[in-house]
């Protein structure tokens, strides 16, 4: 309190020309206070650090017109204490209060709204200021910066999909579906989860359906990961192969991996655009989240997909069949898959990865290995592909870089007559990410970052640059806004983040991919992290598979995450995106836009809030 | 280890550079070309040169009275060398050769250097604030003989110091911790052509001493009747905590002129942990030294105030001035 108890002396001299004060991330509710303001603990409020900037705030004699409050773990009560005390100074008319990416509910959103609406009415703005005996300031717009994005999220649903489906296995993968559509708000049906039972079959499941939709039959030992390119879904397992499938329906290929579910209406009844299709399929209404959709059509396996508000269209599918088997090269379990339009890339605890040549390996006609890659030392574990490169994670702590012949600016090469001479696939670069074995990688092109996960539980971020630029990473080697990896560029540490105390190792990032600002980290101890990856600060931990590790995450539309954990358990949260508020901030003065220009701690260790 | 770069083929004849330079009884010896043939210099890197008991700097002299041009060196590491003289195992004897060497080459303007790294060499704040003061200001005629000055961790851009009308002094994320902070507090000082209106020193390790040191020397600058005054201070990051911030923000109520203050990512109600002891904060000031209690034995004696300044640099002027245009030619 010493230091906001000096900024109340400082504010209150009359005379000073200060206007702007920044006081984002500074810990002003603290982990202690929120603790204090839990309701298992008799709702005892302690937010003695915010009522000490509200009373400066009160007693500003400053022509503040900028207060920046972000990230600083400020939830909703707080908030209407700051609002309410910039109310009642008329110094502070025209001040804008920056409450970006604190830990505000919906609710208290839909509140700090209300009361700022309040406050621009004459009447009652005149009754606040009234009540506080302060003067009247009808009429002068107070404006307040609310980013709701990625405020506290909200946890939609929680289902166990162990209960209903009977069979021993975990969560393979949860992928988002291509083409998918940002209209149908959270659960709309956007992304493919991916079961693998013990012994080498594979479920591809709804998210909260309790029946399978799809039913992959062929390894022969656990699939270990799965990826999804257009109509082809891939999968590698501990036998040691990679399989493609290609899903049909009665016409022709499956178009859900391509087309977003759209939502039917609310009865029960089967919808009148299904019913126009006749055998197309037809939706019903779950009776709740736990799933009742269980009826099977005749001559083919039903499957589902969970639109908004519960509405299951159930559409008649046939088996995915088995287009091609690529084995044969790795020697170990593959860890991780990876596919772009012309090519498929796997990973093995042989330390090798594979490039495979996807339209060889479907018509089968030609050898489908492009190159095999054998320089790690020790099993390589990620896989991520950005900036026109093949990045690789490994458990010798090793990021390795890979040059991507024929590739342009990123793209996918189109014919692989340009990349079978094995000289192509060169490392072009390497170093040592992580004093532990790197277990995930993401990237972010938006940022020119990759970000790598580590055992030892850090999360570090990664800059390429030019070797003589290294002073202006951000611009480094940056073509149409965008950080492409030549030979000549060069990673540069930017952070070390570590959201968890004591450290645990992570499992699987996941970039949000419509801003790609924010990062999801998972960790064994089943906290999932929410990092802003612009200002690096810890915006959530949020902690659903308790005791479990995070297997799978993955953003849906609307802001919607999907996480599941080792306990087969897929919990939802609901990120506010709050567009109207977006575009405010964005036009004004970008709290963050501003924290990318300073520097950022090499290390920051912070307990996660509530 | 010299950094060397191969040289093309059409450039093997140009014999401008020694095959092997030796210095020294107890100096460094390195070779040039000796792994890859002929070799461009573009690096020198020393690392003690100086005995344990005794120093001997005639490396540096060499290297130093060779003044270097028209040779291609452009980075000169000698971090790490006691120029100071001073050595732990040799009682400490203080012997300013070394410094004298270094301030004389930089004060005669006949070097140029990209980068300069004099760091680990247990120099004063006399001495860095001199050398500082010479790579800024040589002899008339030149502007400036070191662009990157390395004294303690921050390579102090003297390029950009020593330039006019230059309004936003951009330091972030310059590793300047508070020994270097207290150099860019004394250069702010007496630097009276530099007057930025805004300061950004975010993501730097200052801590509370550092930041305490330049807000001080600014709000010393404002009351002297500055042409400039400070208008935007951005301390983001700065490892700022609780009692370090009241003392900052109690200094700035004598700055009236400012008009941004960014204190983000900063811990500001943290306060050091018991366990660490107090702070080495006072309240009028920063404190010097730390009173151990009487039960900690033969440590309870107060010790010796911090090293003597450079005898050389005792009687030394600081560079002069020319003409009040800073050595522009």
């Amino acid at each position: 309190m010493e230091a906001l108890e000096a900024l109340r002396e400082l504010l209150s001299i009359s005379g000073l020309a200060l206007r702007v004060l920044r006081l984002s991330n500074c810990q002003l509710c603290t982990a202690d206070a929120l603790e204090k303001l839990s309701p298992h603990n008799g709702n005892r409020v302690d937010v003695r650090s915010i009522e000490a900037v509200a009373s400066a705030l009160r007693e500003c004699k400053c022509p503040l017109t900028e207060v920046r409050l972000g990230a600083n773990r400020i939830r909703d009560v707080e908030s209407a204490t700051l609002l309410s005390a910039v109310g009642e100074n008329s110094c502070l008319s025209r001040v804008q209060l920056g409450l970006e990416c604190n830990a505000l509910t919906a609710e208290g959103l839909a509140g700090l709204r209300a009361q700022l609406r309040g406050y621009s009415v004459a009447s009652s703005w005149t009754a606040a200021g009234a009540a506080a005996g302060a003067s009247s300031t009808a009429g002068q717009p107070h404006g307040v910066v609310i980013d709701g994005r990625f405020q506290q999220p909200r946890c939609l649903l929680i289902s166990d999909l162990s209960k209903g489906w009977g069979e021993h296995g975990r969560v393979a993968a949860i992928l988002p579906l291509q083409g998918r559509g940002g209209s149908g708000g959270a659960l709309a049906g956007d992304v493919a989860l991916f079961l693998a039972a013990t012994g080498g079959d594979l479920f591809r499941m709804g998210i909260s359906l309790e029946e399978e939709m799809h039913r992959y039959e062929g390894h022969d030992d656990d699939v270990t990961c799965v990826a999804m390119r257009g109509e082809m879904t891939i999968s590698g397992g501990a036998d040691r192969a990679v399989r493609l499938w290609r899903s049909r329906t009665a016409s022709g290929v499956e178009n859900s991996l391509g087309q977003p579910h759209a939502s039917g209406p609310s009865n029960d009844e089967p919808s009148e655009d299904e019913d126009a299709d006749g055998a197309e399929g037809s939706s019903f209404k779950g009776s709740s989240f736990k799933g009742s959709a269980t009826e099977r059509a005749e001559g083919g396996r039903l499957a589902g997909l969970l639109g908004a508000d519960g509405l299951i269209s159930l559409r008649s599918r046939s088996e995915p069949t088995c287009v091609a088997t690529l084995e044969g090269v790795h020697v170990g379990s593959i860890t991780c898959v990876l596919a772009t339009d012309s090519l498929i890339f796997s990973a093995s605890t042989d330390g090798t990865v594979a490039v495979w040549d996807l339209a060889a390996a479907v018509a089968g006609d030609e050898p489908a290995l492009l190159a095999h890659m054998v320089d790690h030392t020790d099993k390589v574990t990620a896989l991520a592909l950005a900036f026109g490169a093949l990045f690789t994670g490994s458990a010798d702590k090793l990021v390795k870089r890979w040059a991507l012949p024929a590739s342009a600016g990123g793209r996918p090469m189109g014919s692989s007559s340009l990349i079978r001479k094995a000289d192509d696939w060169s490392c072009t670069l390497g170093w040592r990410a992580h004093d532990a074995p790197v277990a995930c990688l993401a990237a972010t092109e938006t940022l020119g970052l990759l970000c790598s996960g580590s055992e030892d539980g850090r999360l570090r971020l990664w800059q390429l640059v030019q070797p003589r630029d290294a002073t202006s990473a951000v611009s480094g080697g940056a073509l149409d806004g965008r950080v492409h990896a030549t030979a000549e560029t060069e990673a540069v540490l930017i952070a070390t983040l570590c959201g968890t105390v004591p450290p645990k190792p992570l499992r699987t990032l996941c970039i949000e991919p419509t801003r790609g600002e924010v990062l999801c980290a998972g960790a064994s101890d089943g906290a999932l992290c929410v990092w802003h990856l612009r200002s690096h600060m810890l915006l959530h931990t949020l902690r659903a598979h308790v005791g479990n590790a995070v297997r799978a995450i993955c953003f849906g539309a609307s802001g919607s995450l999907y996480v599941a954990g080792s306990d087969s358990r897929v919990v939802v949260w609901s990120f506010s995106m709050d567009e109207e508020e977006v575009t405010r901030v964005t036009a004004g003065p970008n709290l963050m836009d501003d924290m990318a220009r300073a520097d950022w701690p090499v290390e920051i260790v912070q307990e996660g809030c509530r | 280890m010299p950094l060397t770069k191969p040289r093309n083929a059409s450039d093997e004849t140009s014999g401008c550079l020694p095959h092997q330079v030796s210095f020294g009884e107890a100096g460094a010896r390195f070779c040039i070309g000796r792994y890859y043939g002929t070799v461009e210099m573009l690096c020198v890197s020393m690392s003690r040169i100086g005995g344990s008991q005794s120093i001997d700097f005639t490396a540096l002299a060499a290297l130093c009275t060779n003044r270097l041009p028209p040779s291609s060196l452009r980075v000169l590491r000698l971090s790490g060398n006691q120029l100071a003289g001073i050595d732990a195992v040799g009682g400490g004897e203080r012997k300013e050769a070394g410094v004298n060497e270094i301030l004389e080459m930089l004060q005669s303007g006949d070097c140029e250097l990209d980068e300069l790294d004099l760091s680990m060499n247990m120099l004063s704040t006399d001495d860095a604030q001199a050398l500082l003061q010479a790579s800024m200001e040589p002899s008339a005629g030149r502007r400036c003989s070191v662009r990157q000055l390395r004294i303690n961790q921050w390579a102090v851009p003297v390029e950009l110091l020593v330039q006019e009308e230059l309004h936003v002094l951009d330091l972030s994320r310059q590793k300047i911790g508070p020994p270097d902070a207290e150099l860019l507090a004394a250069t702010l000082l007496t630097r009276r052509r530099l007057q930025p209106t805004c300061l950004n020193l975010s993501g730097n390790a200052l801590g509370t001493e550092g930041a305490l040191t330049i807000v001080r020397a600014i709000v010393k600058r404002a009351s002297g009747n500055w042409r400039v005054p400070l208008r935007e201070l951005h301390l983001a990051n700065v490892k700022l905590r609780a009692e370090g911030a009241a003392l900052l923000l109690r200094e700035l109520q004598h700055l009236p002129s400012l008009v941004l203050l960014d204190l983000s990512s900063n811990p500001l109600l943290s306060k050091v942990s018991p366990s660490r002891g107090s702070p080495l904060i006072a309240t009028d000031g920063i404190r010097t030294h730390l009173s151990l209690p009487p039960s900690s034995g033969r440590l309870a004696r107060e010790p010796e105030r911090g090293r003597q300044p450079s005898g050389a640099l005792r009687g030394r002027e600081p560079p002069r001035l020319h003409g009040g245009s800073g050595g522009s030619p």
